[in-house]
């Protein structure tokens, strides 16, 4: 065996292993299911998967959890009704403030982390420009900002739980 | 394990072989137990009213995710306004200073 195909063997290893370790860990606080469904419902349970794009354990997951609603023929009739009018724009809001919730976060993240330096470095530049105006005399929302409020930005944008 | 009076005696072919959630697990227990049916058929019924239903209940969701997310992203638009603003102020009082030859 050559050194490549060494190489290419241990990594393939090494691959699995993390698979197999994502896999554990999914798997932890899960009940096993291991039942036998016949030819025809499985046949149609994958054309759904593969029409909706679902992956095979998790969307087999999902349709077990969706196939025990407690919804009754009522609620699930006012449901379709609801769902005609609004799935089309409550979709495309929840995507959009799902990605802006995203990217405000990671941006408070990295100003969170510099945030003690950029508090010290406002007071210092207000005190050299109040002896030569007063332009900017203005109070501003974080002058009162001590440890106690970096401390919360920290924890919710750098340290969350 | 689960058979009873009521099973079909049909002839299975596929192995859904899953790991739920706890609480869809005794969801799941309580349905057999309930419907007196064996668990093959039982999941088939399961499997069929979820792909049955599957939008509505995407919709519902999606409108509890909804809920969940509007109070998170208005905490982080705030904080993300502010901090930018603190952030602006100091560019333009080091732009001043600068301007103003003050030491």
């Amino acid at each position: 065996m050559n050194i490549f195909s060494r190489f290419k063997k241990k990594n393939e290893g090494r691959k699995k292993d993390i698979l197999s370790i994502l896999e554990e860990s999914r798997r932890e606080n899960k009940r096993h299911l291991k039942i036998p469904i016949s030819e025809g419902i499985a046949r149609e349970l994958h054309d759904f998967l593969k029409e909706k794009g679902l992956n095979k354990t998790e969307g087999i997951e999902k349709l077990i959890e969706y196939g025990l609603t407690d919804e009754s023929e009522e609620e699930l009739e006012l449901l379709r009704v609801e769902k005609e009018a609004q799935m089309s724009q409550l979709g495309r809001r929840y995507s959009v403030m799902r990605f802006k919730t995203y990217e405000y976060f990671f941006e408070n993240k990295n100003l969170s982390i510099k945030l003690n330096l950029m508090l010290k470095e406002n007071r210092s530049l207000k005190t050299r420009l109040e002896k030569v105006t007063d332009r900017f005399n203005n109070v501003d929302e974080w002058d009162s900002w001590g440890e106690d409020k970096i401390d919360d930005f920290l924890k919710r944008y750098v340290f969350p739980k | 394990m689960f058979k009873t009076d009521n099973s079909r005696n049909r002839e299975y072919e596929k192995i859904i072989d899953v790991y739920v959630d706890e609480t869809i697990y005794h969801k799941f227990i309580s349905y057999l137990i309930k419907n007196k049916m064996d668990e093959g058929d039982t999941l088939s019924k399961i499997l069929e009213n979820g792909m049955k239903n599957y939008w509505l209940i995407y919709y519902k969701n999606l409108k509890s995710n909804l809920k969940c997310i509007e109070p998170l992203y208005e905490e982080c638009k705030r904080d993300n306004e502010i901090l930018k603003s603190l952030e602006r102020q100091n560019n333009l009082l080091k732009e001043y200073i600068e301007k103003m030859g003050v030491t």
